[in-house]
């Protein structure tokens, strides 16, 4: 568990050097979930429930994307992250604030913002600006 | 087992910071919204110090209203201090006065207690705190 995520051992909030990145409506969530996880379909959808609920306290959310690898792709684009979009501007920044630094099944958080261009162009690793 | 029943699901989401209270005798926890947050405070140990200050403002009231009695017979009283005068001869430490300090000072022992001890803890109007130089 320890190899899938480089940054959780090293304590506290993650200094994030994309916190001032540009908000968009899309937020993006890394360092939540791990690929063991997301591999088991009940645990999928557990935290597919978890992400969803947490988010529409925040804002209207249109979609969860949390991208699992399968038999065709075990490489997905966004693998391991988790993808919201929100119906404005206001409820992902409102999102991205509350989610950022706090704790998902232990791990600390780190949310972002993705473009739209690249969201729907299904670039869900691109950096936000 | 995946019943068909919805099943309670707790989220992974760490709780956030919420000021939750549960009362002995009571099945359900119950969790205040910040705002009222301060205004019940059931920590056992802020709670006991909160005890001490009614009864301590109680006792200044009393004394204030010339009813607080000195149960202690003469015989087993310390002996008073020197009379202090003030310039224009009036008795600055009478036994009133110096039971009021005391009682005044211990006062401010406990707000300052609760202060420290609970953030949320909003002093009386009339507190003042000490100054720091002694």
């Amino acid at each position: 568990l320890g190899g899938m995520n480089p940054l959780a051992g090293l304590g506290g909030v993650a200094v994030n050097p994309l916190g001032l990145a540009t908000a968009t409506r899309i937020v993006v969530l890394t360092d939540a979930v791990s690929a063991e996880e997301i591999i088991d379909d009940q645990e999928y959808q557990d935290i597919l429930e978890d992400m969803k609920d947490e988010a529409s306290r925040h804002g209207l959310c249109n979609n969860v994307l949390i991208p699992r690898p399968t038999a065709d792709n075990p490489t997905p684009a966004g693998m391991c992250k988790v993808i919201m979009e929100f119906n404005d501007v206001n409820g992902a920044v409102k999102a991205r604030n509350a989610m950022h630094g706090r704790k998902f099944a232990g791990r600390v958080v780190n949310a972002t913002y993705l473009t739209e261009a690249a969201y729907f162009g299904g670039r869900y690793d691109e950096l936000a600006a | 087992t995946s019943g068909e029943a919805p099943r309670k699901r707790r989220s992974r989401w760490e709780p956030e910071e919420q000021k939750s209270v549960s009362f002995p005798g009571l099945p359900t926890a119950i969790t205040l919204p910040p705002s009222l947050a301060h205004l019940v405070d059931i920590n056992p140990e802020t709670l006991e110090l909160q005890m001490q200050l009614n009864n301590i403002n109680q006792r200044i009231s009393l004394l204030q209203a010339g009813k607080l009695m000195d149960e202690t017979p003469p015989e087993q009283r310390s002996p008073s201090p020197e009379p202090i005068y003030s310039e224009f001869g009036m008795r600055l430490n009478t036994r009133e006065q110096r039971l009021k300090d005391k009682l005044t000072e211990r006062r401010t022992e406990i707000i300052l207690e609760l202060i420290k001890k609970n953030p949320n803890y909003r002093p009386p109007a009339d507190f003042r705190p000490p100054k720091k130089t002694r």
